[in-house]
């Protein structure tokens, strides 16, 4: 298969290039969706703190389940990284599909801790309407939570692809693989700032 | 429907300006059928369909401003109730904003400039491009759902608590149709940023770029970086308004200021967005049509990067009279005024373009002296804007209205009707009546001065914005103010009858008829379908002096010979 078949750009190195730069820009793109985010959490918080009406009294602390997930996240950005790894220097597609499918494996685990993460919460009684601590939580969690969604129907794509060896080891003949990998890797470190930022927020001053 | 385009036509595109009067087959005429179009990954047809949807959009602004005008024509009830005034001029701010200035120049005049100017036959991703066109059209389609869902009074900046309480029914849909015309407006501006990095033909470094590429460059880079912030803002507020709780919400203890701290984190950007291709557009046709070499190449350019560097941090100075710390008012003011040097840079270097020119007085050319005026206006006043003591007296008065007309209508708006002008031979191989050009030049030019002109007056006397009724002492302002829009409406009304009628009865364009030196002149008007046979190789686009007149074709055309840099069409391909 050709890459980008519509692309006026002659050269099918050239064009890879292209396409990287764009999915580049693409990322800086989301990292704003997410500063801005984060800047409305850290702006409220301190806001609410200094007038102390910041956590609720009892409102529950960051769930568990949160350092699980991001152990994770982790790990599926460690098994793309090796997959891709594998793909470039040629290994068979049973290997590269498999990596790929443990960051399938990893990644629904990821979802079904931050979902865990999030019943905990209601059932502790953190519901989102209560309080801006709560909202912040959920809006933030969930809007990472979103961009995860959206990366399933690539990630189940690409590791079918893996599988039936459809990468060879040129960078143009895995550019796929490469574009997710970016995105996953992306969205990895963005979870590890959100993390440590609803670290800091979950304490109540 | 790829098929459609990619089809095997044998490839009958002439590169060369000369021997443009043969029957070549152009991109408008390349296939046929609505279908053809709306799924067209030809970037000029998306460009085309891009300047039909900003038109019609203008005239609906335009008539809802017409509305807001003879409103205040005398004071108390005129034509409409309160709460009718209150959706029609927001849906003017809305509609202008959003869906003509935003989009106008890059979307439109740059999808299809750009990649002819580049020698390219396409933009880096053409089904993006197609993609970010419907995107656009969806996004409209909101906007209008808004308004039969009850429209919206918030004023177009959406500002909270009353966004999220007014009772108006289209405030949701108005906020995801914005959301959706901002994504429009990333996926634009990504694909033009990746275009100019790696699809420049040989010869053309990036001081070789025309200027207008550059400001489409930087707009690029704003519209990037600027719009993501716009979208979840306003996902954020339309959460708050569902729920009603949210970060914005004073009352469980959010900050309405964080909002307006958000909003004008882009939509100070914003203004840039609009102005720099109008600037980029400038530069261009003072080149063009005074046959002279820009001068202060480097200058223009690096002026357009600097302004789009400095407009991501003046936000603060819409946010004077918030409650905003004096240190930070202080900061963001000092800021402001150093805008006003990139800004001077570009007006000092068209004024010496100018200078021993030979200058041909045509409608483009007036759009771009009318540009140099009236932007010079439109950034001066805002510098008492940028004056903390000053600002103060005249915020959310008549003279900020004045004021940001001056820059996005006198500024944004005339380039590109300028731009529109320059390039209408190009983009449908006709040209328009001149004497009715200039007549109109002159009726908009006019209208426009009387109009807003008179606005600073109201402002400085203390008529605030946005207000239904008025002491009867700000009544003879009101009155000449909207005289004026209706003359600046008839010369709107007559380009779009001269422009319209240029389409079937005009005389057929030449490939170059105003002398330009860029690549776009070098194809047929209207170009073929795939631009450029081979990559062409460039040299010097603002050297004019291989540029002459050639009374067969016409039109200009351009000695190969005389210019050592550019083999006469033996350009290679590949790059």
């Amino acid at each position: 298969m050709s890459l980008s078949p519509d692309s006026p750009i002659a050269d099918e190195k050239q064009r890879l290039q292209a396409l990287i730069l764009g999915v580049w820009l693409f990322l800086i793109t989301l990292a704003m969706v997410f500063a801005t985010t984060i800047v409305g959490y850290v702006v409220v918080r301190l806001q609410l703190v200094s007038a102390n009406e910041w956590k609720p009294e009892g409102a529950p602390g960051l769930p568990w389940e949160l350092f699980v997930s991001t152990l994770l996240l982790l790990a599926s950005s460690g098994s793309t990284h090796a997959a891709r790894s594998a793909v470039c220097r040629g290994a068979s597609g049973r290997k590269a599909g498999g990596w790929m499918a443990l960051t399938c494996a990893l990644a629904a685990g990821f979802l079904f801790f931050q979902a865990l993460a999030w019943s905990d919460l209601i059932r502790q009684e953190l519901t989102f309407g209560d309080s801006l601590y709560a909202w912040l939580f959920f809006v933030l969690t969930g809007l990472h939570a979103l961009h995860v969604l959206c990366g399933l129907p690539p990630l189940g794509i690409v590791t079918g692809r893996a599988f039936r060896g459809a990468y060879g080891p040129e960078p143009t003949s895995h550019a796929g693989l490469t574009f997710f990998a970016m995105y996953w890797h992306f969205l990895d470190a963005v979870w590890l700032v959100l993390y440590l930022v609803l670290l800091w927020g979950s304490r109540p001053g | 429907m790829t098929t459609i385009d990619t089809a095997n036509k044998s490839d009958i595109a002439d590169m060369p300006a000369a021997g443009a009067q043969g029957p070549v087959d152009n991109y408008l005429t390349w296939t046929k059928g609505a279908i053809s179009w709306i799924f067209t990954l030809d970037h000029k047809r998306i460009g085309v369909m891009y300047l039909a949807g900003v038109l019609i959009s203008f005239l609906i602004g335009g008539l809802f401003a017409l509305i807001v005008r003879t409103e205040l024509i005398a004071p108390g009830a005129t034509i409409i109730e309160p709460s009718t005034y209150n959706l029609f001029f927001t849906l003017h701010g809305a509609v202008m904003v959003f869906l003509v200035i935003i989009p106008s120049i890059p979307a439109s005049l740059g999808n299809f400039v750009l990649p002819i100017m580049l020698g390219a036959k396409d933009v880096a991703f053409p089904r993006l491009n197609l993609f970010s066109f419907h995107l656009w059209i969806i996004g409209a389609i909101f906007v209008v759902l808004s308004l039969l869902l009850g429209g919206f009074d918030t004023g177009w900046t959406f500002y909270t608590p009353y966004s999220t309480t007014t009772e108006t029914g289209g405030v949701v849909p108005v906020l995801f149709g914005v959301f959706i015309l901002g994504f429009s407006s990333i996926f634009t501006g990504l694909n033009f940023v990746v275009t100019v990095h790696k699809m420049r033909p040989p010869g053309m470094t990036w001081f070789r770029m025309p200027l207008f590429l550059w400001a489409i460059y930087s707009t690029a880079l704003i519209q990037i970086l600027a719009t993501p912030v716009l979208a979840i803002t306003l996902m954020l507020v339309g959460i708050e308004r569902a729920f009603q709780i949210g970060i914005f919400d004073p009352a469980m203890g959010g900050d309405p200021v964080l909002f307006q701290h958000f909003f004008w984190f882009y939509s100070h950007p914003a203004v840039y967005i609009m102005i720099l291709p109008a600037m980029g557009i400038i530069s261009d046709l003072i080149a063009v049509h005074s046959h002279r070499h820009i001068f202060g190449y480097r200058f223009i350019a690096y002026s357009s990067v600097a302004i789009a560097i400095f407009s991501f941090l003046v936000w603060g100075h819409h946010m004077f009279t918030s409650g905003q710390s004096a240190l930070l008012n202080t900061i963001f003011s000092a800021i402001t005024f150093s805008v006003a040097v990139p800004s001077a840079i570009k007006i000092f270097n068209w004024l010496a373009t100018l200078y021993k020119g030979s200058i041909a007085l045509n409608t483009p050319m007036l759009y771009a002296l009318g540009f140099i005026f009236l932007f010079t206006i439109g950034g001066l006043t805002g510098l008492y804007l940028g004056t903390l003591n000053t600002d103060v007296h005249l915020h959310d008065t008549y003279f900020v209205v004045a004021h940001f007309h001056y820059v996005m209508m006198g500024s944004a708006l005339i380039g590109f009707i300028g731009g529109l002008h320059h390039w209408w031979p190009k983009m449908f191989g006709r040209m328009y009546n001149e004497k009715l050009g200039i007549i109109a030049f002159t009726l908009v030019f006019i209208g426009f001065n009387v109009t807003f002109f008179t606005q600073f007056m109201l402002g400085s006397k203390g008529m605030p914005r946005r207000y239904y009724d008025y002491q009867p002492e700000f009544e003879i302002y009101h009155f000449i103010s909207t005289i004026g829009s209706y003359v600046m409406a008839a010369g709107f009304f007559l380009t779009a009858y001269y422009l319209l009628a240029s389409l079937f009865s005009g005389k057929k364009a030449p490939a170059n008829p105003w002398g330009g030196r860029s690549l776009e002149w070098q194809c047929t008007s209207p170009p073929p379908h795939d631009n450029f046979k081979t990559t062409p190789t460039v040299g010097d686009c603002y050297d004019f002096s291989v540029v002459r007149w050639s009374d067969e074709e016409d039109g200009y055309v351009i000695d190969r010979s005389k210019d050592p840099e550019i083999a006469p069409s033996s350009a290679h391909s590949g790059h």
